[in-house]
């Protein structure tokens, strides 16, 4: 299996492991989507941009106010969650989850999942 | 971004600016010795008036007026390689630091522009010699112009880079997106 074979197989497991992962894509630090399952509607290229420099900035803040190093960002909207985990140095790994998600096996998931594309991509 | 001094040397050549400019330009050097200071007291005059840069030059227009006066006389140097062009890059870099309005800037050249053609008609006289060495003012002008300006948006660039986390390729990406 080809190494994007399988991040997009990592990908589809973590979207399928829970109703309530109901999206999730890797981008890289440059803003470049590397693997998506984000639903159609969804403009692939600008929420890649975005994923990064929200990484960006979240890297930044985390340094200057002595959090150590950046690990995951987490946004709620009405209709539900953005979460981004860093994928070791290179990559964010963005999942989108339900409102009425459990947050603790998300992030158990979302996490174990970053670690593994980390390892692929790096 | 290719390398600065590539950039200088592209835009050197495509505004065909060569040795015979750099004699032109050297050949002016005691004109704008004697007339340059009165040019500079006049464009701070203007700069004085308008409160944007007024704030900016306010307690310092002396000290300034020097550094401007050290810029002009370099541009009748004849010396035109990459260390002048490091010093024109350094000038953008400055100005973002202290945030002077880089149209400004231009307007500054503007004024040099027309003022340095009645100058050079009253003191060079014949209008040949006045076109030519005209032209390679004009030149010059305008390649530092360009210098400071790239510096000015690289700058830019970088202190976003720095400040946001984002790579340059990411915000070049923003922008395309947008
Ligand atoms: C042809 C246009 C201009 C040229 C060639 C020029 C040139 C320079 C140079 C050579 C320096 C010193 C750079 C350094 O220390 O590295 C400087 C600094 C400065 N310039 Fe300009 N300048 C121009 C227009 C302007 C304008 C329009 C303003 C607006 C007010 C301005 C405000 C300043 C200020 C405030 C500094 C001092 C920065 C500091 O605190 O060190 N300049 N400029």
């Amino acid at each position: 299996m080809s190494r994007s074979e399988e991040i997009s197989k990592l990908l589809k497991s973590l979207t399928s492991s829970s109703a309530d992962v109901e999206a999730a894509a890797i981008v890289d630090n440059d803003g470049l989507m590397i693997a998506s399952a984000l639903p159609a509607d969804v403009e692939d290229d600008r929420v890649a941009a975005m994923s990064a420099a929200l990484l960006g900035m979240s890297d930044r803040i985390v340094r200057e106010l002595g959090r150590g190093l950046f690990e995951l960002v987490m946004i709620r909207g009405s209709e539900g969650y953005t979460i981004l985990v860093r994928c070791g140095p290179e990559a964010v790994l963005s999942v989108l989850a339900a409102r009425t998600a459990k947050l603790g096996l998300i992030f158990l998931d979302a996490n174990r999942s970053a670690k593994e594309i980390a390892r692929l991509i790096t | 971004m290719k390398d600065k001094n590539q950039v200088f040397a592209d835009l050197k050549d495509f505004l065909g600016f060569g040795e015979e400019d750099a004699q032109n330009l050297k050949a002016l050097a005691p004109i704008f010795a004697t007339h340059g200071g009165a040019l500079t007291d006049r464009f701070y005059e203007k700069l004085g008036t308008v409160p944007e840069t007024a704030a900016l030059v306010e307690g310092r227009v002396d000290a300034l007026k020097k550094t401007h006066a050290v810029w002009m006389s370099e541009l009748f140097s004849g010396d035109y390689g990459d260390a002048y062009f490091e010093r024109r890059w350094k000038i953008g870099l400055t100005h973002v630091r202290v945030n002077v309005p880089p149209h400004y800037v231009e307007a500054v050249i503007s004024f040099l522009r027309g003022e340095s053609e009645k100058l050079l008609v009253r003191e060079l006289k014949d209008a040949g010699l006045v076109a030519e060495r005209h032209a390679s003012l004009l030149k010059i002008l305008d390649i530092d112009l360009m210098v400071i300006n790239l510096a000015y948006a690289a700058e830019r660039v970088d202190r976003l880079c720095n400040f946001t986390g984002m790579s340059k390729k990411l915000i070049q990406r923003c922008i395309e997106q947008s």
